[in-house]
């Protein structure tokens, strides 16, 4: 079963003892011709006109470089050494989100990276730039030089209620499974054999955290520079990423706070505006019912509108709500000391996008989170990079095996 | 003006300049009784807009999102006050809207809409046929918006007669009665617009009678022939050519404004009443739009005191076409669809930083 059998039409009935059957063998973990191939997958991207239309595109491009792949080769390496050899899982099976475009290529990647033979199952209802990254995969694979990846590779489009899922699931040594909770309790009710494992992905939301001080220090320049990348992290995904911030908490005196919030809106409101992010109405209706609920709930004490898209809904400090309708409303709340956040992370929350927070403080806001939410800390504008560690695992460690190799004394 | 004041008024030909200061001063009032007696609806004025005190204007007065209605059951009375909870009938698979009634509130609709009704049908009671079926008016406890027009619009016909069975077939037996008996004089026939469009022409078509001296008040279901590619205009055609159909009047009502009720007029146009108007809001500003640009629909209503819902934004899309244009005076406006319904995409969790 090549990738060029299967994209860029979707073949719904698959026939999967045939796919399984037609799967070759693992690969030596980061072979050379699997880092070749996302060097010349990164070429192809950034040669598309599409890049242009989708940063995530771009984004995904520069990820597949040579730099980025040795350093996950390092890393990998750190995870090997010592009496452990690090190897292959064996087959994986990757359930891709229906909504996230490009994850199906990261995930793809890493696993083929770790020398999984992997078959991708993504949603028969993907859009533009799947199609996209199917036609320069199977472009790729076609050729010669990477006729392994070509066998250790299957990428199959279903529609969602797809039966293949149960039998892939049970021949797999590894399953990955994106796209939420509803997916994830899905797979959940197909068994695994006794001896694979499983990554997950369920629903999360994220919020930011800024130092109303430290914002204040900063010039009208550097406020810009934030606010830029504040956008990037909210805008860019229309709220709707899981590491979209749905919250702005600002930790300081209440007058720091004050003067940084009455500062910071109006001027994301001009990023915005500048921008030329545009909402429907739909959205905007959507966002202001959001905001009556809120305040209806208790969980909001005032709304403010900044320009066309930014609704702020200020209140007490609580958790973020536990779902965005997207399109910029931010709940905003006020806390005296870094710690305090510590009472608005659940198990749900996953990224923390800061400012003004020192290495010191976040390290203790880890430890005294112990594993039960919070899982990225991260600079504000770097909420959507995208990193081999996510939700709290080393995705390199969990599609691997480490070998015990310990010579005779 | 009190809501009962407004309901006495005759229900058309009222200056919008009229009829602009009683709103403020009605719907002022019910904003300041709502903030005090439904605690959460307070939270919400207090929290998105300016001190309703300093209102001057009727669009100044605060709103509520429609959406929440279908989320909080939101009520200005005790529980043992509430005689009946309305509910919208909704699209499947979504929330309906959930509107208490005291006994107050739901006779105060029920006379509004019998003014407004007689103002076309005039005082006297005609046969009716309902284009529904008797189950829509059979639940106890909570009823459905479209139950509730039905029971508002019975007072206006004897000789009620549902067309539909339970399972919305057209019994055309009993059409074919009906119209034996009633056919030769003036008819009322009554139905949302999209059961209407499915069921009454068939129908009259299958027993050959005709509707020529029937009046028609179909309402809500605009949405539905918006989807089926038709206007209200080919609609009208297409009945009249079927049935021989000549009145039909269209209405556009809030299942959460039960009593505010919008008649066609012979200009095509949607025209408010006394108790109730439309205000169309840039959904940019959410500002007043002006007369002739579209926005927003939000309606307003002197009518409901035991749920806060008397300024409320819809989820429709229309423009106001002429203020004190005809000799219904006031607005007269055109409703141009629902918004629609958006799910932003989002979620990339795939970027990396250059």
């Amino acid at each position: 079963m090549t990738l060029r059998q299967i994209a860029p039409t979707v073949i719904e009935d698959l026939a999967v003892g045939r796919l399984l059957g037609g799967l070759g063998p693992p690969l030596a973990p980061f072979a050379v011709g699997t880092e070749a191939f996302g060097a010349a997958l990164s070429g192809r991207l950034l040669a598309d006109p599409l890049v242009r239309r989708y940063p995530d595109l771009a984004s995904l491009a520069f990820w597949l470089r040579p730099a980025s792949t040795r350093r996950l080769r390092r890393h990998f390496e750190t995870l090997s050494g010592d009496g452990v050899v690090r190897v292959p899982r064996g087959m994986a099976f990757h359930v891709a989100p229906g909504n996230v475009e490009t994850l199906f290529v990261y995930s793809w990647w890493l696993s083929l990276l770790c020398g999984n033979a992997t078959i991708v199952r993504i949603s028969s209802q993907s859009g533009e730039r799947t199609a996209r990254l199917l036609d320069l995969i199977a472009a790729l694979l076609a050729e010669p030089r990477f006729a392994d990846l070509r066998a250790a590779t299957a990428i199959i489009a279903t529609a969602r209620d797809d039966e293949s899922g149960a039998a892939l699931s049970l021949a797999a040594d590894l399953r990955v499974v994106w796209g939420g909770d509803a997916t994830v309790a899905a797979f959940r009710a197909m068994p695994l054999r006794p001896d694979a494992t499983e990554l997950v992905f369920p629903d999360r939301r994220s919020m930011a955290a800024m130092a109303g001080a430290a914002y204040l220090d900063l010039d009208a320049a550097g406020r810009d520079r934030l606010v830029e990348r504040f956008f990037n992290d909210a805008y860019w995904f229309d709220q709707k990423a899981c590491s979209s911030p749905l919250m702005l908490a600002w930790i300081g005196s209440p007058k720091a706070s004050a003067r940084a919030s009455a500062d910071f809106w109006p001027r994301l409101a001009a990023k915005v505006a500048a921008m030329g992010y545009d909402l429907p109405v739909g959205a905007r209706l959507a966002k202001l019912t959001e905001a009556a609920r809120l305040v209806l709930d208790g969980a909001a004490q005032s709304v403010a509108r900044f320009g066309e898209a930014v609704l702020v809904a200020s209140g007490p400090a609580l958790s973020p709500r536990p779902a965005s309708c997207g399109g910029g409303l931010f709940q905003e709340v006020r806390i005296e000391a870094i710690g305090q956040l510590a009472d608005l992370v659940d198990r749900r929350l996953q990224t923390i996008a800061h400012f003004g927070v020192t290495k010191a403080e976040l390290d203790g806001l880890a430890r005294r989170l112990n594993g039960r939410g919070g899982e990225r800390l991260v600079p504000v504008g770097d909420a959507l990079a995208f990193s081999h560690i996510w939700d709290g695992h080393d995705l390199l460690a969990a599609m691997s095996r480490a070998i015990t190799v310990q010579p005779e004394p | 003006m009190t809501p009962d004041d407004a309901v006495a008024l005759p229900p058309f030909g009222h200056s919008q300049a009229d009829k602009d200061i009683w709103m403020a001063e009605g719907l002022g009032a019910l904003t300041r009784q709502h903030m005090r007696d439904c605690p959460a609806y307070g939270d919400w004025v207090r929290a998105a807009f300016a001190d309703p005190a300093t209102a001057r204007r009727v669009s100044d007065l605060p709103w509520l999102p429609v959406g929440v209605f279908k989320s909080h059951l939101l009520a200005s009375v005790p529980p043992d006050k509430i005689v009946r909870t309305l509910a919208s009938s909704g699209t499947s698979g979504q929330a309906v809207s959930r509107v208490p009634l005291d006994a107050a509130t739901a006779g105060r609709q029920a006379r509004a809409l019998s003014r407004i009704l007689q103002s076309v049908l005039g005082p006297k009671r005609l046969p009716m046929l309902i284009v529904d079926s008797e189950a829509a008016i059979a639940a106890a406890g909570i009823l459905s918006a479209r139950g509730a027009g039905i029971l508002g619009m019975m007072p206006f016909g004897h000789h009620h007669t549902f067309l539909l069975d339970p399972e919305m077939t057209a019994r055309t037996e009993r059409l074919a009665a009906f119209l034996d008996v009633h056919g030769g004089g003036p008819v009322l026939i009554f139905g949302m617009t999209a059961m209407v469009w499915r069921h009454l022409a068939p129908a009259v078509e299958a027993v050959g009678g005709s509707l020529a001296d029937a009046v028609l008040v179909h309402g809500g279901g605009w949405k539905a022939l918006a989807n089926l590619g038709l206007d209200n205009a080919a609609f009208k055609q297409d009945l009249h050519r079927r049935t021989g159909l000549t009145r039909a009047v269209n209405f556009y009502g809030m299942a959460e404004q039960v009593g505010s009720v919008f008649l066609e007029g012979d200009d095509g146009l949607l025209h408010a009443p006394a108790t109730a108007d439309v205000i169309i809001r840039d959904p940019a500003s959410w500002d007043e739009a002006p007369t002739g640009t579209p926005g927003v629909i939000q309606v307003v209503s002197l009518l409901p005191t035991s749920y806060p819902g008397h300024s409320i934004l819809t989820e429709d899309w229309g423009v106001v076409e002429d203020i004190d244009g005809d000799r219904w005076r006031g607005k007269a406006f055109r409703v141009l669809g629902r918004v629609p319904r958006v799910e932003l995409r989002g979620c990339g969790d795939t970027m990396v930083a250059p």
